[in-house]
């Protein structure tokens, strides 16, 4: 994406910069965090990509797409803050909904995995028929990641899909994130509010700051895979956790000034 | 994979699994509970007071109360005329509130789906809706004569309002990550319609059911209380009866209104229970 603008009115008619002059080239394949305070605009940057909003200014191609073109050929996979699961349906219906609408943009080259299997390696194997209203919250979000993922997306967008767990379910979580993420390679575009997580699965990490809101720093994290638990305690994981650390209290101060 | 792979069921040491004769023991526990005194005494208990105050009413106002044993009477006397009766309004009342709802449910989805209609639409539909439209009856038994024509058509009119109210904010009930989920798959505007927004708005649908049926009653016994003389039908029986000072036959016929309403009440409750067993209400 090039130059990237967004403007959103304001109750009193003026214009909020949601976003300003993002330049930001994601290499396929890789698994990318955005990380920055609250209004930074990470959220409409996912929206932006994944075509639900039109950019202001400035252009954004996925995969030599246009975000809505990309949208039609199916090639994104999104998972909410929030599980948004149907209640009405079952683990299974809510995973294979999504393979039911928009049937023409399926790629048929791109076979349907096998969704139980998937359901099953992230331990709902029992619960394939449960209701969502039956299921712990960390189950609940698991089945929103696999409704993504089971969808053989090129470009995987998650909106702080955990920041609603606790520090637990969180971890086994993101444990599983990434083993599922080994087997598809799919692009990951991860948006959180925790240094750690960023640090732990990403190759990149973008630090936003807001007003307006805008990409301050990029860390690259050398860190080899697969990142187990044990990893979290090493020095390497510690030293990119200050360096983010530091660079995201640049970010804020940056933000103070402005404002 | 930190979790069991689902070819062996996990062991459950903290599940409790009763033996067989506690769980009998349990199943028929549950099962009586409707044989209890605690259940049913209160119940009963009211319904005695409430039937000897109504025989003193008889006795010191005899132009407004029956006696019980007189409104029974007429009822054991001839239960074909009550039942024939009861048969018209019931199909006044049903069809009357089947394109009611047919309608309403059609225009529900095009407020839903086009924010121009909905700008026009909805602020009058509230204001219909508090109206009390069966006013209109004598209205309509002019244009439309003492056939069913008029009944229907009130009854439908009564019915319209709070469904589609009703069904045109539960059309608009799901959640807006749950929308983007399948926007950023491009799923049809009839796509998100048939599998996101429908089934969102069934608790809608079945609130609105609630209201709908009974007022479906009332529109069909005051149309014919309107147009009484010439038709069947229980507001007629009502109509005529009190009339001629039959009081009896007015109070047998309220009671059978009281038992349909609450049979129709029954009914929606029951099909609610078994459409939305994922709804938490």
């Amino acid at each position: 994406m090039h130059g990237v603008r967004r403007l959103y009115e304001q109750a009193d008619l003026s214009e909020l910069v949601a976003l300003d002059d993002i330049d930001l080239t994601i290499e396929p394949g890789t698994f990318v965090s955005i990380i920055g305070p609250s209004g930074c605009g990470k959220s409409t940057l996912l929206r932006l990509i994944s075509g639900q909003e039109s950019a202001d200014a400035g252009r954004i191609t996925v995969c030599g797409l246009t975000p809505k073109e990309a949208a039609e050929a199916k090639a994104f996979g999104f998972v909410p803050q929030s599980p948004a699961l149907l209640p009405w349906l079952s683990v299974l219906g809510n995973v294979t909904l999504p393979h039911r609408v928009n049937r023409r943009g399926g790629n048929r080259d791109r076979d349907r995995p096998d969704l139980e299997a998937m359901l099953r390696e992230v331990g709902l194997g029992e619960s394939l028929h449960k209701l969502p209203a039956e299921l712990s919250g960390g189950m609940k979000q698991r089945t929103a990641i696999v409704r993504a993922f089971g969808l053989r997306p090129d470009v995987l967008l998650l909106d702080e899909p955990f920041g609603a767990l606790d520090e637990f379910t969180r971890e086994a979580l993101q444990e599983q994130l990434l083993e599922l993420w080994e087997q598809t390679r799919a692009t990951v575009v991860f948006v959180t509010h925790s240094i750690s997580e960023a640090v732990r699965l990403s190759d990149k990490v973008v630090v936003m700051a807001p007003r307006p809101g805008r990409i301050t720093d990029v860390i690259d994290i050398d860190l080899p895979r697969p990142r187990h638990q044990e990893l979290l305690t090493s020095p390497e994981f510690h030293a990119y956790e200050l360096a983010l650390r530091g660079s995201l209290r640049d970010a804020f101060s940056h933000g103070e000034v402005v404002s | 994979m930190t979790l069991d792979s689902g070819t062996q069921p996990a062991p459950r040491p903290h599940l409790v699994v009763p033996t067989p004769e506690q769980l009998a023991a349990r199943r028929l526990r549950r099962r009586t509970r409707l044989l209890r005194p605690g259940y049913w005494l209160p119940f009963v208990l009211l319904v005695v007071v409430l039937g000897l105050a109504w025989e003193v009413g008889a006795r010191r106002m005899p132009y407004l109360f029956a006696p019980l044993g007189d409104i029974a009477s007429v009822l054991t006397e001839d239960p074909g005329y009550f039942l024939s009766n009861t048969l018209v309004t019931l199909s006044e009342a049903l069809v009357g509130l089947g394109i009611g709802f047919v309608a309403a449910f059609a225009l529900a989805v095009v407020v839903s789906e086009v924010a121009v209609v909905r700008r026009a639409v909805m602020p009058v539909a509230v204001v219909l809706s508090v109206t009390p439209l069966v006013a209109i009856a004598p209205l309509l038994v002019v244009a439309l004569g003492f056939g069913m024509g008029p009944k229907v058509v009130l009854t439908a009119l009564v019915c319209f309002f709070p469904i589609l109210i009703n069904v045109a904010t539960g059309l608009r009930a799901v959640p807006s990550p749950v929308l983007q989920v399948y926007r950023t798959v491009a799923a049809s505007r009839l796509e998100v319609l048939r599998h996101l927004r429908v089934p969102a708005s069934l608790p809608y649908v079945f609130a609105s059911l609630r209201i709908v049926f009974p007022l479906s009653m009332i529109g069909a016994v005051v149309a014919e209380l309107s147009a009484a003389g010439s038709a069947d039908g229980l507001g007629s029986v009502i109509q005529v009866a009190s009339s001629q000072n039959r009081l009896a036959t007015v109070w047998a016929a309220i009671f059978v209104l009281a038992a349909l309403g609450s049979l129709l009440f029954w009914l929606v409750t029951l099909a609610e229970r078994r459409v939305l067993h994922w709804h938490e209400s």
